[in-house]
């Protein structure tokens, strides 16, 4: 294979493997937040910004392979 | 009819225009209209405040009280507080306007010489590196300040080299040095990791945008609407979890000399 098909493969492996991983971390975190939040309606206002922190917490490692996937294919 | 195309994707922004030997790129120039803009609704709110809030001034205060309240339970102090929730609503403000900066109409249809003028500039890593570097940068100088000695021994456990009384002490010093060359490394990529985070959202969300926008005849018109609406919303959530997690990070590097 020439180097730019391997770039744009590993590129596209990447980013799906790393996907993996944050989907169901967000997934994990949405589904408690959510059973959090209808046990206790009242403190659904605290929860929502902690969640989303978490989730933004958990979603650096496909941040991460995007980075890699963009340099893989702009960069190097 | 109308042939589409999938624009080319590119990370570095055009350049617009040269001012003596500097290149001004669209993301530099939409960030200084963005703080233009900034500037002016901010007097604009200060010349007309009044005890009796008028629709605008209301929103506003609701946007810093709500900070101060986070600011309040980060630092747990209401001193600390007011003293960094400014930062922190200026952080707020300007990425959420710059991320949806491209949606006014026209701002992102104009064309200068086959290049776009604006361009969201949270969609160019420069930018929010910059931010990020900003704000840990300032939060280590301002521990450093209060209590250098102590923060250093936060980061780095020198005092484990004083307290060698055995050979069998050895390994745990060690130990002591790899975990602060560890946090030493942290730190290194909470930044990399907060601007990357932004960067990597809104720029995905251009490309995502765009690709679905060129594809085909059929998806250029009504198709990319609801992806518009993802990124519109993406880019409300990352300024928020932009200033949230620098808030947090903030609080805990000064609550740690103290």
């Amino acid at each position: 294979m020439e180097a730019e098909a391997v770039k744009l493969l590993a590129a596209g492996i990447c980013m799906g493997l790393g996907a993996i991983g944050p989907a169901l971390g967000e997934g994990m975190i949405g589904a408690r937040a959510m059973e959090a939040m209808s046990r206790n309606p009242k403190i659904a206002d605290k929860i929502v910004p902690n969640m989303l922190v978490a989730m933004a917490v958990t979603e650096s490692t496909g941040i991460y392979s995007l980075v890699i996937s963009l340099i893989l294919i702009f960069a190097i | 009819m109308i042939e589409p195309k999938i624009p080319n994707i590119s990370l570095v922004p055009s350049d617009v225009f040269n001012f003596s030997g500097f290149s001004i790129n669209s993301a530099v120039l939409s960030s200084l209209v963005i703080t233009l803009i900034f500037l002016v609704v901010a007097i604009l709110i200060r010349i007309n405040l009044k005890v009796i809030p008028s629709k605008g001034q209301l929103i506003f205060e609701e946007v810093v009280s709500f900070f101060y309240n986070q600011c309040l339970t980060s630092f747990g102090d209401e001193k600390k507080a007011k003293r960094y929730v400014s930062l922190i609503i200026t952080l707020f403000l300007f990425i959420f306007i710059a991320n949806q900066f491209t949606i006014i109409p026209l701002v992102g249809s104009l064309v200068l010489d086959n290049h776009e003028v604006f361009k969201s500039p949270t969609g160019h890593l420069s930018q929010t590196l910059t931010l990020s570097i900003v704000i840990l940068g300032l939060s280590h100088l301002i521990a450093l300040f209060t209590a250098p000695w102590k923060h250093i021994a936060n980061l780095l456990n020198l005092n484990a080299l004083f307290e060698i009384k055995s050979v069998a002490d050895l390994p745990n010093v060690f130990l002591q040095l790899f975990l602060g060359i560890l946090n030493i490394i942290g730190e290194l990529a909470k930044v990399i990791s907060l601007s990357a985070r932004l960067f990597g959202n809104i720029f995905a969300g251009e490309v995502m945008v765009g690709v679905i926008a060129g594809l085909s005849f059929y998806t250029m018109f009504f198709v990319p609407i609801p992806f518009i609406f993802l990124s519109i919303f993406s880019g409300i959530v990352q300024a928020f979890v932009f200033s949230f997690l620098s808030l947090s990070f903030m609080s805990d590097i000064i609550k740690s000399v103290e």
